[in-house]
């Protein structure tokens, strides 16, 4: 049996990875993974490795492209040699621009770019191994690097597809369902204030196919929303964690001198006890033996005028 | 799972919490909205990654972020930067400071040659020259580069070198300088805190 003949959905109705038609492939996000950057996260979804980067807000060169009301968001998808199968020629291609360009609008409905006038905010997409489904892999992470960043958002953007394979719609297509089946639809999405940002279409659809992949992307959506916002979460609670190790190992330090200092000064004090006990002993007793001995030699007649 | 679940508003009369950008918060009519939030259909959501803090008065609620964004320079503003360029009426200044924080990458500021001083002068060399640290103030930010003045005590060049040996450059005077290695005197439009930390506050 060829590839192109082969069935994507097994007879008890998961899908060749074992997933059902709502799963979505398993999926890791890390925030704060670049030192150099304002903000960065990689994803790891599936087989995907995303990395995101986000530097600004920063002066914009060249500067016939500043805008006196608000930020300008320049995203740059790219992918690495290595990412695929066959090596992909490092020239951006026209995908790549396109990909750039989608997100950048995707992200512009969400930053508040006008707090920042006449700056840039650089997004850069590195995809380091690809799988099916990176744009949308790419805009989770680069919403989570602008979030890391500290720049204002009215909310975090997940990516989810969803597309047809086997006239039947199903959610995250990987690389081989994506080839194999008959459609996809990436979608953007922010959960929170329920708006769609990123919305494309690859196939033929059916109107009442086209309405369930989006609802099902959507459901994917707020799966990989969640994720993030656990990143975000995890990158602050580790921070804290160290601190607080920090401060326990501290403490425990702390606690050691001040328990060898209080050993020393115990010692001290029972090495000036004895001594002073010793003394005691040697001026107390002996002292009054001294004294009647002394009293006896006078009491006792000298045998000095006798020997005369 | 429904968006419902995700718009499940946060409670924070009793204590601090944390939030996300685009976390529903609460309404209008519960609180005002204070610093990092924003008002969407009279719905409060947060801006940024932080805890939500609700005054003493239970009025206001408002973010502290956790990580602030990028400085971006405004009018009013005091920077301090080097200058790369001195030209005849015009000198470009590489602002790495502002308001006493951290700029990085530097931001671009001209200053033109009537706003470096008060007095009229004859030359830029009078003045400023290339290398030089200066305390400026922003008074247009409109479009870049920025623009910046001098005037006053605050004001002024906060360190310099020798033009002539590259030594360090002693204040003598209320404009002049000395090296301390080859002892040539050097004229400069100076802030009162030439050679002092305080210039970066």
């Amino acid at each position: 049996m060829t590839e192109s003949e082969r069935k994507l959905i097994n007879p008890d109705g998961t899908r060749l990875d074992g997933r059902s038609k709502t799963d979505i492939r398993e999926t890791s996000i890390e925030a704060g993974v670049s030192s150099r950057a304002d903000g960065s996260a990689l994803i790891k979804m599936g087989n995907n490795i995303i990395l995101a980067v986000v530097h600004g807000p920063r002066e914009l060169h060249p500067k016939h492209l500043v805008n006196p009301n608000k930020a300008v968001i320049r995203c740059t998808y790219r992918m690495a040699t290595f990412s695929v199968g066959d090596r992909k020629r490092p020239a951006p291609s026209r995908r790549e621009r396109e990909i750039s360009k989608v997100m950048t609008e995707s992200l512009e409905s969400v930053v508040l770019t006008h707090l920042y006038p006449r700056s840039a905010i650089d997004v850069f997409v590195q995809v380091l191994q690809a799988d099916g489904g990176t744009r949308c892999a790419a805009l989770s992470a680069a919403s989570v690097a602008v979030a890391d960043a500290g720049i204002p958002m009215r909310d975090l953007i997940a990516g989810c597809a969803a597309g047809i394979i086997e006239d039947q719609v199903v959610v995250d297509l990987a690389d081989y369902e994506d080839k194999e089946g008959t459609g996809d639809v990436p979608l953007g999405y922010a959960p929170s204030v329920d708006e769609v940002s990123l919305l494309q279409m690859d196939g033929n659809f059916t109107k009442e196919q086209l309405l369930e992949s989006v609802e099902l992307a959507k459901e994917g959506c707020r799966q990989v929303y969640l994720i993030q916002r656990e990143a975000l979460k995890k990158k602050y609670s580790d921070i804290r964690e160290e601190v607080a190790e920090e401060i326990v190992e501290e403490a425990i330090e702390l606690k050691e001198n001040i328990e060898e200092d209080q050993a020393d000064i115990t010692d001290f004090m029972e090495e000036e006890e004895e001594e002073e006990e010793e003394d005691f002993i040697d001026y107390g007793d002996d002292d009054e033996e001294d004294d009647e001995k002394v009293v006896d030699d006078l009491l006792e007649p000298t045998t000095f005028f006798e020997e005369e | 799972m429904e968006n419902e679940e995700i718009r499940k508003p946060v409670e924070i009369k009793e204590k601090d919490q944390l939030v996300f950008p685009g976390q529903f918060i609460g309404v209008i009519e519960q609180f005002l909205p204070g610093q990092n939030t924003y008002v969407e259909e009279a719905n409060i959501y947060s801006t940024q990654f932080g805890m939500a803090h609700l005054d003493r008065r239970g009025l206001r609620v408002k973010v502290f972020p956790k990580r602030k964004a990028q400085l971006v320079p405004t009018v009013g503003d005091v920077a301090v930067g080097e200058i790369v360029h001195a030209s005849n009426q015009m000198t470009s200044i590489a602002i790495t400071s502002v308001n006493g924080k951290e700029c990085v990458p530097s931001y671009t500021c001209l200053m033109h040659i009537s706003r470096i001083s008060r007095k009229y002068l004859e030359s830029m060399d009078e003045a400023v020259r290339t290398g030089d640290i200066v305390r400026v103030k922003i008074i247009d930010a409109k479009t870049l580069p920025l623009q910046a003045e001098s005037t006053g005590i605050n004001f002024g060049v906060v360190y310099a070198e020798c033009s002539q040996c590259g030594g360090k450059l002693k204040k003598i005077g209320t404009n002049k300088l000395k090296c301390t290695s080859c002892e040539s005197t050097e004229n400069r439009k100076m802030s009162i805190h030439y050679g002092s930390p305080m210039a970066l506050a």
